[in-house]
């Protein structure tokens, strides 16, 4: 399936010049000291339903993630529009560049997951007129959105892991859990990816640091659930 | 074979344009079906349906068709129900589509929707959409009458107390809380737990865990409130 025309079908349905999807991580599932905000401009795994959303998405991240307010605010609730009012007047401002391409206004959308209670699905709805979005537009529009989220969610569970895009989660570490879940000792996986056993101890605390576990059960529980071992 | 009538799926078989539909449960592979000895050889645990009428119909063609296992349906694939002496039928057509749940892969969900029109509109043309919307439907059922749960156990799989402990456990708590929460002893809680390793061929609890999880079967603790009933 080609999600970009998909995304592009629901932004023609619903009068929106363009759609951007990603899989997040609850907040409340998330180690301390890790900020999303930080990491949102390394994202790769932003799926847009257009070129120019793309390239809007790359160039607004990379210069306004970490300063605009918004960022933060969109990260956390489920309905939020990007709002610039309280910009200083004369400065550059994040809107300046929405509008360079073309858009007028930017609205996050965040569908709850029920493969996965810990994730959500965040769409971000580019506008470029300034129509608002009417409240009984809205059911048809979250409905839809939800639909959508489990069509990419079916199709490309594997890529689209929030875990790895954030960096939170590194290849090896996918190795190491995966031996754990299939009942190798400590010593065969310290052999097994070039580490000492102590090594690959500290490996499994911060595993289970990121991945909010106690034990080893918990911790195999857990990166089961986000898909990070099959 | 148990039964639940539930109004929700009434909605979901007017979007396909169809009467009635019914949803189960059932092992992927035929040999998974040998996991526990004490299996009643029930081939499916739990029906959950719009009405009763559906559920008739089922079990009659079940019957006449004799081995559930020989019984592969193609995705999405159309036939009628056959037209037998003994029982007269109330739905001319049926249609079968199987479901993957991503977070279980040894299971699968089986819709089966009844009509007494055939269906006119193209379903294949849009499957990737039927199936977000049948995932969706599956895993709202899943939450209300914690299907995959009842079904595993009513198939005979697992043992209900194994269920409990390997759930706690992968939670996070330790051998002794488990015990206190089940008011067992400890050696008790090992004793389950040694058992859940034959029957899942597991050499350490982390595998266990991760052998468990590819049943869905941890997947409904992970919601609050459901905590341990028969």
């Amino acid at each position: 399936m080609k999600i970009s025309s998909t995304l592009a079908e629901f932004s023609r349905i619903h009068n929106i010049a363009d759609t951007m999807f990603a899989l997040d991580i609850k907040n409340s599932k998330l180690p301390l000291g890790f900020s999303k905000v930080n990491k949102a401009s390394e994202r790769e795994l932003i799926l847009s339903s257009s070129l120019t959303a793309i390239k809007y998405s790359v160039t607004s991240r990379k210069r306004w993630a970490r300063k605009d307010p918004n960022t933060e605010i969109s990260l956390s609730s489920e309905y939020h529009v990007w709002d610039y009012n309280d910009w200083p007047k004369f400065k550059f401002s994040p809107n300046d560049d929405l509008l360079k391409f073309g858009y007028e206004k930017k609205v996050s959308v965040e569908i709850p997951c029920m493969i996965n209670p810990n994730w959500v699905g965040r769409f971000y709805l580019m506008i470029d007129n300034s129509r608002h979005i009417e409240p009984q537009a809205l059911t048809k529009l979250y409905k839809d959105l939800s639909n959508i989220h489990y069509m990419i969610i079916q199709s490309n569970i594997d890529d689209i892991n929030p875990f790895l895009d954030y960096g939170l989660i590194k290849e090896s570490d996918i190795a190491i859990l995966s031996m754990l879940a299939n009942g190798h000792s400590r010593e065969s996986i310290a052999k097994a990816s070039y580490l000492s056993s102590r090594g690959v101890d500290y490996r499994i605390v911060q595993l289970k640091k990121k991945l909010c576990a106690s034990n080893h059960s918990s911790l195999i529980n857990s990166a089961y659930h986000n898909f990070l071992i099959k | 074979m148990k039964t639940i009538i539930d109004r929700n799926l009434c909605t979901l078989s007017k979007e396909f344009g169809a009467n009635s539909c019914l949803v189960y449960i059932c092992l992927n592979a035929p040999k998974d079906y040998n996991i526990n000895r004490s299996m009643t050889g029930e081939a499916i645990g739990l029906i959950v349906s719009s009405n009763h009428n559906a559920v008739n119909t089922f079990k009659t063609q079940q019957t006449n068709k004799g081995d559930l296992q020989e019984d592969r349906i193609k995705l999405g694939s159309r036939r009628s129900v056959d037209h037998d002496n003994s029982f007269t039928a109330i739905y001319n057509e049926s249609l079968a589509i199987d479901i993957v749940l991503l977070f279980a892969p040894k299971l699968k969900a089986k819709f089966v929707f009844y009509s007494k029109e055939p269906f006119t509109r193209d379903l294949s043309a849009n499957i990737e959409l039927i199936n977000a919307k049948l995932l969706q439907a599956v895993m709202s059922i899943n939450n209300s009458h914690k299907l995959i749960r009842q079904s595993l156990m009513s198939m005979g799989l697992f043992n209900c107390k194994t269920v409990d402990i390997i759930t706690l456990v992968s939670d996070g708590y330790s051998r002794e809380e488990v015990a206190a929460k089940l008011n067992l002893s400890v050696s008790g809680v090992d004793y389950y737990i040694e058992i859940a390793k034959l029957s899942f061929e597991a050499n350490t609890l982390s595998e266990l865990v991760y052998r468990a999880s590819k049943y869905g079967l941890l997947r409904v603790s992970l919601e609050e409130g459901d905590k341990h009933e028969n």
